[in-house]
């Protein structure tokens, strides 16, 4: 540091080639014309060759009608629909797996964790063959596999596999009740907010009275209790106006309910699988990061096993567990593009590659879904280091 | 009477039996609590439903031998119930070279051979100039294998040697299979680590210009999945290029190592330097 300081400085007689004042200027005006010419060299060919090949660029694209349909839409979409609303409909169905994707692995890989540092033998030893097959096989060959799997091991509609009477699985997909809301529903979510509010005012009562009086309160059940309890009770006080909707076989297929298609469920489970090993393997070495020297200093000090494990173990594992967490997350929202080797709807398949192929307009195509996955990742990036942060060893 | 005072030292009496050996080890465990013995129980149900239906399919009721399609079939027609591996003995030179001509094969085994042998020598201990020989193999490697790919004589169509000629140009979109597959990764890997110390070196610099070009590159390539980084070098690139090049749609990325196979990895290699 000290010669790089000296050199800064310039000392006296140094040749100007030879300073690292001017040698910085000039490497970095030096990198800015490559840059700049490199991106004014594609910008001319690009706007050449579009013109040679008569494609007009924009995005007035987006407001014609599309004239595809989607197997799996979550808001109102039809073929004459435009190319945007494709876009609306293609972006929900990416989050919606990413969403699920990212809850189950996060489960499958904690489970998976605690699971290789068991003390029973057999368990590690599955757990550990689950993580390293699963790792080492591309996600690409997983999903296909498991698309076939699930495609060749159900039955038609009318044969279908009935979990009591109210789960249908077929291979048109798997059937669920579902909640069809009446009116005089708003009571629940208002409940739910009160119910919040609640915890939220419980919470800081219960630790100002155990710094206060050193009495314990059971804020976790307690809250568990009144946001599922709350809305349970409004329901149930306004007449229970909701109702859950059950599928019938009407005919060839099933009626009513809801349905989730081969395609998501075979897309979830090829990357919750996928993902959990990998979160498992991050959840293991958080754990492992936590000497045992703190396990035997709470004891000392009279902590049980459970408080432990919830107050000194987890929190100093979740420093080391958290930033790799967050890019297994990022990785399984990017992962899921995979779905266009099994025709699931989600961005990649339905925008880069219908809508592309449709309208010819390359550039915009690629452009968009690029700039929503990142802006996507970038968000759970910021989402994550926030928490990070908030998790972070506070050093007095 | 006299009483006897035992001075003498008596040998050690063995460790209960329940502690050593195989008991030992079972009881330490898989069963040294009411729950471990519960997971116990659980692991073996779930190793029972597991395997044994596996090693049927992939053994006891797989076909092994014969050489078609209808080996693999009952005699009315209908599919044999377990693996039928015949099919991928079948298949294996396809699996390996994918579409390359027939004759031509050995041209793949010999880049094999050659590039095996051009890296035997590191496993010498005390070789001369191993570091430089190092570098100086991994940046031929490729070359070597490429060349040997794709042979060097280019014959007009027309000619009667450019069907036979042992060195005839074999284009791109022929290639295939596990070596195609070999040959992307070595390139990739060789191309990404210079270019991801490279950025990682420069997110780190003081040069403004330097790091905020270095961030911005890394961010965003590792913020898009790998899929539409492939399309655009499928769609895009012949845009982007003064003349629309003469690739197969087919393999995007995978004939042209330069512009896909090196841009992806770059970042992680990048992001594991700087950290």
């Amino acid at each position: 540091m000290a010669v790089h300081v000296s050199e800064a400085a310039g000392a006296p007689g140094t040749p100007i080639w030879l300073d690292a004042r001017y040698r910085a200027i000039f490497f970095q005006i030096a990198l800015l014309i490559l840059v700049v010419g490199f991106g004014l060299f594609i910008f001319h060919n690009t706007y050449q060759n579009l013109q040679v090949r008569g494609i007009a660029s924009g995005f007035g694209f987006l407001n014609t009608t599309a004239g595809f349909d989607i197997i799996q839409t979550m808001v109102p979409y039809s073929a004459e629909s435009s190319y945007g609303q494709a876009l609306l409909v293609s972006l929900l169905n990416t989050l919606l797996v990413a969403a699920i994707g990212v809850v189950l692995a996060t489960i499958v890989g904690f489970v998976i964790g605690v699971a290789r540092l068991s003390r029973n033998w057999l368990v590690a030893r599955i757990a550990a063959v689950y993580i390293e097959v699963v790792r080492n096989i591309p996600l690409l060959l997983q999903i296909i596999f498991w698309y076939l799997v699930l495609g060749k091991s159900t039955p038609g509609p009318r044969q279908s596999i009935a979990i009591g009477s109210i789960f249908f699985l077929n291979n048109r997909g798997l059937y669920l009740p579902w909640p069809v809301l009446e009116e005089g529903f708003w009571v629940a979510p208002v409940a739910l907010v009160a119910a919040v509010a609640g915890v939220v005012f419980m919470a800081r009562w219960a630790k100002k009275r155990q710094e206060a009086t050193g009495q314990q309160f059971p804020t976790i059940s307690a809250s568990l209790g009144l946001i599922f309890g709350l809305p349970l009770l409004a329901l149930l006080a306004a007449g229970m106006p909701v109702h859950l909707d059950y599928p019938q076989l009407k005919g060839f297929n099933f009626q009513g309910g809801m349905v989730l298609i081969p395609e998501l469920i075979s897309l979830t489970f090829a990357l919750v699988i996928y993902t959990g090993a990998f979160i498992g393997e991050n959840v293991r070495a958080g754990i492992m990061a936590v000497s045992h020297g703190q396990t035997e200093a709470a004891y000392a000090i009279g902590l049980r096993p459970g408080p432990t494990l919830r107050l000194v173990i987890i929190p100093q594992a979740m420093r080391v567990i958290i930033p790799p967490l967050t890019s297994q997350y990022l990785n399984l929202t990017k992962n899921s593009s995979l779905a266009t080797a099994i025709a699931y709807p989600d961005l990649v398949a339905v925008f880069a590659g219908t809508v592309l192929n449709q309208t010819g307009q390359a550039i915009e195509c690629i452009a968009i879904t690029m700039a929503v996955y990142l802006t996507t990742s970038l968000t759970t990036s910021i989402f994550m280091n926030w928490f990070n942060r908030k998790m972070a060893l506070t050093e007095r | 009477m006299t009483t006897a005072v035992d001075t003498g030292q008596k040998a050690d009496l063995p460790p209960p039996a329940a502690t050593v050996g195989a008991i030992g080890w079972l009881r330490e465990n898989l069963f040294s609590s009411w729950g471990n013995t519960l997971l116990t129980v659980v692991a073996v149900y779930i190793l029972y439903l597991a395997i044994p239906p596996l090693v049927e399919w992939a053994v006891m009721n797989a076909t092994w031998t014969g050489n078609a399609a209808k080996d693999c079939r009952m005699p009315d027609g209908s599919a044999k119930e377990g693996a039928c591996w015949i099919f991928i003995r079948a298949w294996f030179s396809g699996f390996m070279y994918g579409l390359y001509p027939y004759d031509l094969r050995w041209r793949v085994d010999l880049a094999a051979v050659i590039v095996l042998l051009m890296f035997a020598p590191l496993a010498i201990k005390r070789f001369p100039f191993k570091t430089h020989y190092g570098v100086a193999v991994i940046l031929l490697a490729p070359v070597v294998a490429y060349v040997l790919f794709r042979g060097f004589i280019d014959f007009p169509p027309n000619d009667p040697l450019s069907n036979t000629h042992p060195w005839r140009v074999v284009e791109t979109h022929k290639w295939g299979g596990l070596s195609l597959t070999l040959l992307i990764a070595s390139v990739g890997i060789i191309a990404s680590l210079p270019l991801g110390i490279l950025l990682a070196l420069g997110r780190r610099s003081h040069m403004p210009i330097v790091s905020t070009f270095c961030v911005l590159f890394i961010e965003l390539w590792r913020a898009v999945p790998l899929i539409t980084v492939l399309f655009m070098s499928s769609v895009m690139l012949p845009l982007f290029l003064s003349r629309p090049p003469t690739w197969p749609r087919w393999c995007a990325g995978a004939c042209r190592p330069s512009p896909r196979a090196s841009t992806r990895p770059r970042w992680r290699l990048a992001s594991t330097t700087r950290a």
